[in-house]
């Protein structure tokens, strides 16, 4: 169930009215029939899937849990448990790609739907065994507490990838009701809406339009649709992750933030540390970290030492942890190759700052200038737009012919952007809506809290700006017949 | 080992990992304060500093970890 | 407690006040091309209307009630819609009967050609539905006609007409009335087909009814019935194939069941219709022809059913006037 359909709105409402009026004790498991039901919308072989693996994981911490406390290091219900989410996300989402890039075309296929939302739950199960076997969460006695949190429905979708320890008790120590929170929710399910179907889709009509056909349009065109691309899918997913913490925000949890004003890194691994944040902490806390503190590397490094330099030995096993990590978060967007490459694009340019960082540091300029830092905040953003032709794009061909044109036709003549299916009663509603857009962004960047800001002023004025939104997305939204569905970016991951 | 000699050998290490003669840090000390200090170098860091002390950490400590003062605690637990 | 209650009354103040300005957007944005038409009906005094024409374009463009008028007296109104299929009609007369008591309908029933559906064309059921002025048959209409994917825009047609807050202009709520009682007045001919004579079947070759519109006649008697009415059941002429005319006469067999009169003007030859000059297209007839088709039918109503004379009456004076601009412009 897409978050921004009047079927979810319903959905949310009843849960809404269910949550004000059950008894406080039975809020959590309402909550948790709710995302059985809003998950089994998805599709009922999803569910016993989720079911399965949920079970799976309850008891591979329990057994985690077990063991340690009798002195052993539970290490084997910790391999089986990530093995089986992990293998059962590679047979059901990757076989085929591996099978087919490896064997060719008589490879054998593997036609199982593959459950909404696989990718997300099976790294928060991962997460949360690892975190079991640490000693940094205890093992979940009660299955329903612990399905009750992997499926709760505004994270299991599109995430953010939460940790147990974070919000499980939340999920079911909490659930008072307080008016505040409940209006700071649905300011940003609100802003959620407005970012997705304002301005998310109506970018994303002359994206595809312009993807479709680059040849039709000159190099400066295609490079704006790119541009136009970026600004998509923040609006995209942030709105997504704004109707996800909102959502939660009501109901007294706090989930993750997955953005930080992304675009005004002046870095890419700044980019990357303020850019899908909950992945990116995964990926380092799960598999950066293992990694590099594992023996292997640890012995490899010492080599390295003896036979080159100290810094050597520091970087080289990072940049093999690094590598490892791009990779699989390119191959974790999708059975795509362009995925994989768009993940080795970022990985060479994080395992280069890297080599590079201390050369860097003599070329900077000792003090802070303005001038500096948006060169670098322009260029991280042209080096993220570049990524992103190989991210939009479904194969490397296609990628390729977008840069091509780009670079080798700049001014050719071409189609204008109606062509691509916007008009220009689009672009009135396009820029100040990103706009907008932008201020709430400095806002945010400059650590303004704008829904306090908002919710202080006086009645009218609140009523007024509410309204306002609300009938922009109703309105201006891009919705409804005339309009091809455009579903959220991340579902498909 | 008391608290000054475990940050006598801390502070060497800290010069060495981020490569600044002039680095000292105390109990209050955190990653924002010190130039350098992302996730990369803090696991050189904990490496460095267990194989200074011939300790090993857990998982959980190294993540429970907040400050240099924390650390220090943890130095002192496993030796 | 206080607090919670006051919160909640907040909350549902603010509803309102989103209601009350979503109907407004609403009323705003909603297509008003057809609004001259389909507001004059609801313009008439109640129950002031003797007949209503019920069905699809056909009979829109077939019977000029302005014209059964002038030549009987007879006050009547066509509230058919364009392709409008019988299981909808159905549901635009109960809509209809709610401000009108006539004493008789006529029933366009062409439409039972259209296979076993519930709609015919997307954009002019939304239309028509859209300016359906009671709430509850309006929505009841929804729920049987349209399917379940699709009832949002319907039950709030600002889904679909979001998009033309750039087309609104001050021009479309100032329309100049409609005059015609519903009647759609086409003049000459289609340049797109030629017309000629229908090759007829015998009236005996009758095809099988569908589901659908047989249920919904079968319910349409009823609510005449009900309500006082009598029913009639035309077939006004146009070129079909076979197959069409099958069906057409496949409601031979339920009017006799029913009791209800049935002129098929595709047999009545009296009618004398020149089909080359008369028709403007294959299904609808021109003002050359709907005067000669009103004249007969008027003829028929005059004569079998009890329709008083209105021409006298002080409360029609309106309608005099209307006919003599009606005659000026189309004649």
């Amino acid at each position: 169930m897409s978050f921004t359909t009047f079927r979810f709105l319903c959905f949310f409402a009843a849960v809404l009215a269910a949550h004000f009026a059950l008894p406080r004790r039975a809020r959590p498991w309402m909550l948790l029939c709710a995302s059985l039901v809003f998950y089994a919308a998805a599709g009922l072989p999803g569910l016993l899937w989720l079911a399965g693996l949920s079970l799976a994981g309850f008891l591979a911490a329990r057994s985690i849990s077990r063991q340690q406390a009798a002195g052993k290091s539970g290490r084997l219900p910790l391999v089986l448990g990530v093995g089986l989410h992990l293998g059962l996300l590679f047979l059901l989402k990757y076989f085929n790609f591996f099978a087919g890039g490896l064997l060719g075309a008589g490879a054998p296929v593997l036609s199982l739907a593959v459950p909404a939302g696989l990718s997300f739950f099976v790294f928060m199960a991962v997460g949360y065994l690892t975190d079991v076997y640490r000693g940094i969460c205890p093992a979940e006695e009660n299955y329903g507490r612990y399905l009750g949190w992997l499926c709760f429905f505004p994270h299991i979708l599109q995430g953010p990838i939460d940790r147990y320890a974070d919000t499980a008790s939340a999920l079911f120590a909490g659930n008072v009701f307080e008016e505040r929170r409940f209006l700071r929710g649905l300011w940003r399910i609100l802003w959620g809406f407005f970012q997705k179907l304002v301005i998310a889709d109506r970018l994303g009509i002359l994206v595809a339009g312009v993807w479709a056909e680059p040849e039709s349009f000159a190099g400066w065109r295609v490079a704006a649709a790119v541009v136009c691309y970026a600004l998509q899918i923040y609006a995209d997913f942030a709105g997504y992750t704004d109707i996800a913490l909102g959502a939660a925000e009501i109901f007294g949890i706090r989930l993750a933030e997955n953005f930080d004003t992304p675009y005004f890194s002046r870095s890419v691994p700044e980019f990357w540390r303020r850019w899908h944040m909950t992945l990116g902490a995964w990926f380092k806390d799960y598999l950066f970290f293992p990694l590099q503190r594992s023996r292997l590397f640890r012995k490899f490094g010492k080599a390295i030492k003896a036979r080159f330099s100290k810094t050597a030995a520091k970087n080289l096993p990072a940049a093999l942890a690094l590598a490892a990590v791009w990779l699989f978060t390119g191959l974790w967007h999708g059975a795509r190759l362009t995925y994989v490459a768009w993940g080795i694009y970022y990985g060479v340019l994080i395992i280069l700052s890297m080599f590079c960082e201390p050369l860097m540091a003599r070329l900077r300029p000792k003090k802070e200038n303005a001038l500096w830092d948006a060169f670098r905040t322009v260029r991280t953003f042209a080096l993220v737009c570049l990524g992103y032709v190989l991210f939009r794009s479904a194969t490397l061909a296609e990628a390729g012919v977008i840069l091509s044109r780009i670079l080798t036709a700049p001014f050719a003549a071409g189609n204008g952007f109606s062509a691509a299916g916007l008009v220009r009663t689009d672009l009135y509603i396009l820029v100040p809506a990103l706009l907008l857009r932008l201020a709430v962004s400095l806002c945010h960047a400059k650590g303004i809290d704008l829904r306090e800001k908002v919710m202080a002023r006086a009645l009218p004025l609140r009523w007024g700006i509410a309204l306002v939104l609300l009938f922009s997305v109703i309105i201006f939204g891009v919705y409804g017949p005339g309009y091809d569905a455009a579903s959220f970016i991340y579902f498909e991951f | 080992m008391d608290r000054n000699e475990v940050y006598e050998r801390l502070n060497a290490v800290f010069r060495e990992v981020f490569d600044d003669e002039n680095l000292t840090v105390q109990d209050a000390t955190t990653a924002a304060d010190v130039e350098d200090w992302d996730s990369l170098s803090h696991i050189t860091l904990i490496a460095a500093v267990e194989d200074e002390f011939d300790i090993s950490f857990d998982m959980k400590t190294v993540v429970g970890l907040k400050c240099v003062g924390d650390m220090v605690d943890a130095i002192l637990r496993e030796l | 407690m206080m607090k919670k209650t006051r919160f909640l009354l907040r909350i549902a103040a603010f509803f309102l006040l989103f209601c009350l300005l979503l109907y407004g957007a609403d009323r705003l944005l909603v297509d008003r091309s057809a609004a001259p038409r389909t507001e004059s009906f609801y313009a008439e005094p109640e129950d002031s209307i003797d007949v209503l024409l019920i069905g699809s374009s056909r009979i829109m463009c077939g019977v000029y009630p302005l014209l059964l008028w002038e030549k009987y007296g007879i006050a009547a109104f066509d509230c058919a819609g364009s392709a409008q299929v019988i299981a909808q009609s159905y549901f635009q007369l109960k809509d209809a009967l709610n401000y009108q008591s006539p004493r008789l309908v006529v029933v366009d029933v062409s439409t039972v050609a259209n296979g076993n559906v519930y709609t015919g064309v997307e954009s002019f059921v939304h239309t028509q539905l859209d300016h359906m002025r009671s709430p509850l048959v309006r929505l009841s209409a929804i729920f049987t006609l349209v399917p379940k994917k699709d009832r949002v825009e319907y039950l709030f047609p600002i889904v679909k007409y979001h998009t033309r807050w750039s087309e609104v202009r001050a021009e479309d709520f100032d329309q100049p009335a409609d005059i015609c009682r519903g009647a759609v007045v086409y003049t000459g001919f289609s340049e797109k087909e030629e017309v000629l004579p229908p090759e007829l079947i015998a009236r005996s070759v009758a095809g099988e009814l569908h589901d659908i519109p047989e249920l919904y006649l079968r319910k349409t008697v009823e609510l005449c019935r009900k309500h006082g009415a009598e029913v009639l059941f035309v077939n006004l002429p146009c070129v079909r194939d076979a197959e069409f005319q099958r069906a057409y006469n496949a409601v031979d067999a339920l009017a006799e069941e029913l009791g209800v009169p049935y002129i098929n003007y595709l047999y009545e030859d009296s009618l004398g219709l020149d089909y080359e000059r008369e028709m403007f297209d294959t299904a609808h007839l021109n003002s050359a022809g709907a005067e000669k088709l009103t004249a007969a039918l008027g003829a028929y109503i005059r004569e079998n059913y009890d329709i008083p004379d209105r021409r006298g009456d002080a409360a029609y004076a309106r309608w005099h006037a209307d006919l003599a601009d009606f005659r000026q412009k189309y004649y």
